[in-house]
């Protein structure tokens, strides 16, 4: 069977029929260790060919070729016992080190928190079988299961509860490409979710790759941490899927768990791309590993801190943040004259609503800044709609050809953007001006009457003055015709 | 459903236009499963369409319907959203037969039934609902095939119409006539074993009427939807027991929004009425004691009244009414009296209106007189150039034309020019600044004070020129006669049948309530100041109504 959406589909539909597994988040944890299995063997098919001495770290009698891989195998309450027996307990006691066996680390990890939620075997054979259609081996299959396994991520990744969104594709690329890494750099996604922003820059790097040792430095480019287990074990088998042969740089970790002063010199990265959970909180105690003046439960406000903090001199950051974040005041000011004065936010590129549909209608922006000297201007990019477009919506997402004017516009970081021009979308305003509206960075393009929102919440409020401010003008009309009127009955 | 939604569902049910985008969110819903539970028991549309395919193949075997093209493949990434289960996307052609319409020459077709004619629908019947009257006949040998002829729960769809209207559809219902086919800009959509009404919910759906327009080729002023355009088009399958309860829900919710509709409107003209009658029983007190009690009713619901634009001008039209009635301000007693004003500006000529002629009655030193009174002596009411001419190339008297003079102010952004060659001749309604500029002709309702920056320009003759007495105040003059009994003497005296109009010996004659001139002052000042507050109360208004309809859109496209 082809790769297809009716393939996923079918094993959904074959779930659905299972007593254990109850809603899309129990279906998508099953699907994605079962398809993990799957191209982790797939994958060492192919380093056996490559390596004469290469050897699995999952015991010969757990690979998935020798239970899983024969349509007539083990089912039934056989499958069930192996699994719960022998296939679990073994992967998650694998005796495995990042250093010694990191391939083996890779699986230990990911199947830590894993759970077989199907409770019947016959099923759980077919949907084995099903997985089994799919060659990750085959070029075309591979690509053409990157595309689908994008899809299901954002599919499944409904309104995640601490704030934490798909990326749409357009965005992870034009970020990428803006920052444009270079094999020999470390990129990092301190929240890397599904991995996104590094399967992208996995892409952007894979084209100067000339050597067998840029090869090799191309597979320890990215590193990724990411709290949740569901999303790391998808990162994880994304990262492999990309053709990543260790994933074991994505940390199944709180970034903000660890106290910033316990960074080494030698963990700060070149390249920061990440999209941080905004609107969450922390759980209490996480603040104090940041310093006093500086503390805040705010996540995106927290995450700023680190990337400032984990960049080296000179590195560069691509992060999506909250317009909140931009208007925000006390700690968040703080934070923000820490920025810009750490770092030069040169450029700020301001999304319109529902680029996140239909997650979030919450406005939010791309800060592209580099550590090491103070800002001197920020230059601003409004990023219209496309014509015809009132919104991004499910259907209608937004594009990567978009960018295309923001691209041309952009000009080059090394002569500080001499070429850029204020247009209709393009402005920029001086730190002083920053500084004189106490780092308030939400400012409106001068050339364009303000966009109407498409938050409801938002609209409604802004209904709300405009009827309590109708009023007030309605009492004085009376106030006034009532003196006037009454003096006169 | 978003909570937003049903939270802010009563502002989305007022916004104006609201029903309508209500009617289009539960259009939207049905077709994506969500208005009415699936019945896991439902015999899968996977199955219907086996049937369906089956029957088609009867058809064709039985000669009744030809076989079409096949039809491509639905890719992955074409589904729009995610059918519940038991549903699938198909594409029309796959499920609905379209029969394209009957041509004929122009000259062929008759008003008139007579035997051998059939009835031809147009574009022009199909509406909401199928309209049968005015109908055409066309010889029956124009029709091509029995299929054209028209049936019970037959799509009619408009297949070539403006860009806003094309692919608009409509079901039949019933047949009044004998026999009806269709013309060549319509087509029948005929479906197959899916129920017509369900497919009628698809068809207007915000999504479909937007592919159809999309997919439509357009020319001048004409789109056209091809048969390429229309059988590819992505249909959401529901099964068929589904369909009927999703054909019964929208009916129920439909009728919902009718009456909503209804009540609503009935409401806005009830509110309207009620703004209107408490107004003018105030402002046509006959008494203090009345007078007091129509202000009582008005303050008492102030908030409930003056809640709509519309409202704020019925307002604006009272607050005049008030003022020359001599009601915003208290009057002094001190000051000296209008009748003595009046004899000093027309030394001493009886200019006294006569009791049984005053439109109403007005303070005790206040004094009735006409308008031909105040003038001043020199020059008095004229109207200006007769023939424009053409405009000059360069130079040229600005010359106000009845367009420019609006109620209350001049636009300047429209004056034209006259030459100096015609304008010559008009010296006496050279403007000097501070007269009083009223439409006579033309549109009618413009009145306004000359600013003393006009000076120089000209009239056309369709305005009127009021140069009053130094000693009165022209802005006072002008609410005066921006009021509605001065506006009643105008529409009393309309001469002419299609460019209607006043002459000047009638306006001279026009009555005019003159106060103190120092009470004049006090007037003009409170009136300014009350109708820039209902100009702001106004505008918010409007601009609430605006940000109600647009967070009825938002909330709509937040759901779907």
């Amino acid at each position: 069977m082809p790769i297809s959406t009716t393939l996923i589909k079918s094993i959904q539909d074959v779930m659905r029929q299972d007593a254990g597994v109850d809603g899309d988040a129990q279906r998508l944890s099953q699907l994605s260790w079962l398809l993990f299995l799957k191209i982790f063997d797939d994958q060492e098919t192919e380093l056996e060919l490559m390596q004469d001495r290469y050897r699995s770290p999952i015991p010969e009698h757990l690979r998935w070729r020798n239970w899983a891989a024969d349509a007539e195998g083990v089912t039934g309450d056989d499958l069930q016992s192996f699994l719960a027996d022998d296939l679990f307990p073994g992967l998650k006691s694998l005796a495995a080190d990042p250093v010694r066996n990191p391939r083996g680390f890779v699986v230990q990890s990911v199947f830590e928190d894993a759970y077989n939620y199907m409770k019947s075997g016959q099923l759980l054979r077919q949907v084995i079988n099903r997985v089994n259609e799919i060659d990750f081996n085959n070029q075309t299959e591979r690509h053409l299961f990157n595309d689908l396994y994008e899809k299901i991520l954002k599919d499944l990744q409904s309104a995640g509860n601490a704030g934490e969104f798909y990326t749409p594709r357009a965005v992870t690329q034009f970020m990428v490409d803006q920052l444009n890494p270079q094999l020999g750099e470390k990129v990092l996604d301190p929240a890397c979710g599904t991995g996104g922003f590094l399967a992208c820059t996995l892409e952007h790097l894979r084209a100067q790759i000339k050597t067998v040792e840029d090869r090799q430095t191309w597979q320890a480019a990215v590193q990724g941490v990411e709290k949740k287990q569901l999303p790391h074990l998808l990162c994880v088998t994304n990262m492999l899927l990309h053709g990543i042969e260790v994933p074991s740089q994505i940390r199944h970790d709180n970034t903000l768990a660890r106290p910033l002063r316990d960074y080494r010199p030698g963990e700060r990265v070149d390249v920061i791309l990440t999209n941080p959970p905004f609107g969450g909180t922390e759980e209490p105690g996480i603040e104090a590993n940041f310093p006093a003046d500086i503390r805040t439960k705010e996540t995106a406000d927290l995450f700023l801190v680190l990337i400032m903090h984990l960049l080296k001199d000179g590195g560069r950051a691509a992060v999506v943040l909250p317009d909140g974040t931009l208007f925000g005041e006390g700690v968040k000011t703080r934070i923000k004259e820490r920025l810009l004065t750490e770092c030069n936010l040169h450029t700020i590129v301001r999304l319109p609503n529902g680029v996140f549909a239909p997650y979030t209608g919450i406005k939010t922006n791309l800060l592209f800044f580099t550590k090491g000297q103070p800002t001197e201007q920020v230059w601003y990019y409004e990023h219209p709609y496309p014509a015809g477009y009132k919104s991004y919506s499910k259907t209608k997402p937004i594009r990567i050809e978009e960018f295309a004017v923001e691209k041309a516009w952009w000009g080059n970081a090394e002569d500080n953007f001499a070429s850029r021009v204020e247009t209709e979308f393009a402005w920029r305003v001086s730190i002083d001006d920053i500084r004189a509206r106490n780092f308030n960075l939400d400012i409106k393009n001068p050339h364009h009457p303000e966009e109407e929102s498409h938050d409801p919440q938002e609209l409604l409020a802004q209904y709300q003055q405009l009827q309590a401010q109708s009023q007030s003008i309605r009492d004085e009309l009376k106030a006034i015709l009532a003196a006037a009127l009454e003096g006169k009955a | 459903m978003s909570a937003a939604l049903i939270e802010q569902f009563d502002l989305l049910a007022t916004s104006t236009g609201g029903i309508a985008k209500l009617r289009e969110l539960i259009l939207s819903l049905a077709v994506r499963g969500q208005l009415v539970p699936q019945d896991p028991s439902d015999e899968p549309a996977s199955e219907l369409l086996k049937k369906i395919r089956a029957e088609k193949d009867r058809l064709i075997a039985e000669g009744k319907i030809k076989r079409d093209k096949p039809l491509a493949e639905i890719g992955d990434d074409e589904n729009p959203y995610e059918l519940p289960a038991g549903w699938e996307w198909v594409r029309l052609g796959e499920v609905i037969e379209v029969i394209r319409g009957i041509t004929f020459p122009a000259s062929e077709k008759t008003k008139e039934p007579a035997s051998g004619r059939i009835a031809c629908l147009r574009t022009a019947n199909v509406q909401e609902r199928i309209e049968w009257d005015d109908l055409l006949f066309v010889d029956r040998s124009f029709m091509g095939r029995e299929e054209q002829v028209i049936a019970q729960q037959d799509i009619v769809m408009s297949m070539a119409n403006s860009r806003e209207l094309v692919g608009k559809v409509a079901i039949i219902e019933n047949i009044p006539v004998p026999e009806a086919t269709f013309g060549g800009f319509l087509s029948v959509l005929r479906p197959i074993l899916v129920l017509p009404k369900f497919a009628m919910v698809m068809l207007r759906t915000g999504d479909a009427r937007s592919s159809l327009i999309d997919s439509s080729s357009q020319t001048t002023n004409i789109a056209n939807i091809s048969l390429a355009k229309l059988r590819p088009l992505l249909f959401p399958l529901p099964p068929l027991a589904e369909q009927s309860r999703i054909v019964a829900k929208v009916e129920e919710l439909m009728a919902l929004c009718d009456r909503l509709e209804a009540e609503q409107g009935h409401a806005a003209r009830v509110q309207g009425h009620w703004v209107e009658a408490a107004l003018d029983q105030l402002a046509e007190s006959a008494d203090a004691d009345e007078f007091r009690r129509h202000w009582q009713h008005l303050a008492e619901h102030w908030n409930h009244l003056f809640t709509t634009p519309a409202s704020i001008e019925r307002l604006n039209a009272t607050l005049l009414q008030l003022a020359v009635r001599g009601k915003l301000v208290p009057q002094d007693r001190e000051s000296e009296s209008a009748g003595d004003l009046i004899t000093r500006i027309t030394s001493g000529a009886k200019t006294a209106v006569d009791q049984p002629n005053i439109p109403f009655s007005v303070p005790e030193n206040w004094q009735w007189t006409r308008l031909g009174c105040l003038v001043s002596a020199e020059r008095g009411i004229s109207y200006g150039i007769i023939k424009l001419g053409d405009e000059p190339s360069e130079g040229g008297i600005p010359t106000l034309r009845c367009s420019d003079v609006k109620p209350r102010h001049i636009d300047l952004r429209g004056v034209r020019t006259v030459s100096g060659d015609i304008e010559k001749d008009y010296a006496r309604t050279r403007l000097l600044g501070g007269e009083v500029l009223l439409n006579i002709r033309g549109t009618l309702g413009g009145v306004a004070v000359v600013p003393p920056q006009l000076r120089g320009y000209n009239v056309a003759r369709e305005v009127a020129v009021i140069p009053l007495h130094p000693d009165m105040l022209p802005e006072y003059v002008m609410n005066v006669m921006a009021s509605a009994f001065f506006w009643q003497q105008i529409s009393d005296n309309l001469r002419g049948l299609a460019y209607q109009g006043i002459n000047l010996k009638s306006l001279r004659e026009f009555c005019v309530p003159i106060p103190p001139r120092e009470e004049q002052s006090r007037i003009v000042a409170q009136v300014e100041k009350l109708l820039a507050l209902t100009a702001e109360l106004k505008a918010r208004l409007s601009a609430a109504q605006t940000k109600q309809a647009h967070l009825a859109e938002t909330l709509i496209a937040e759901v779907v």
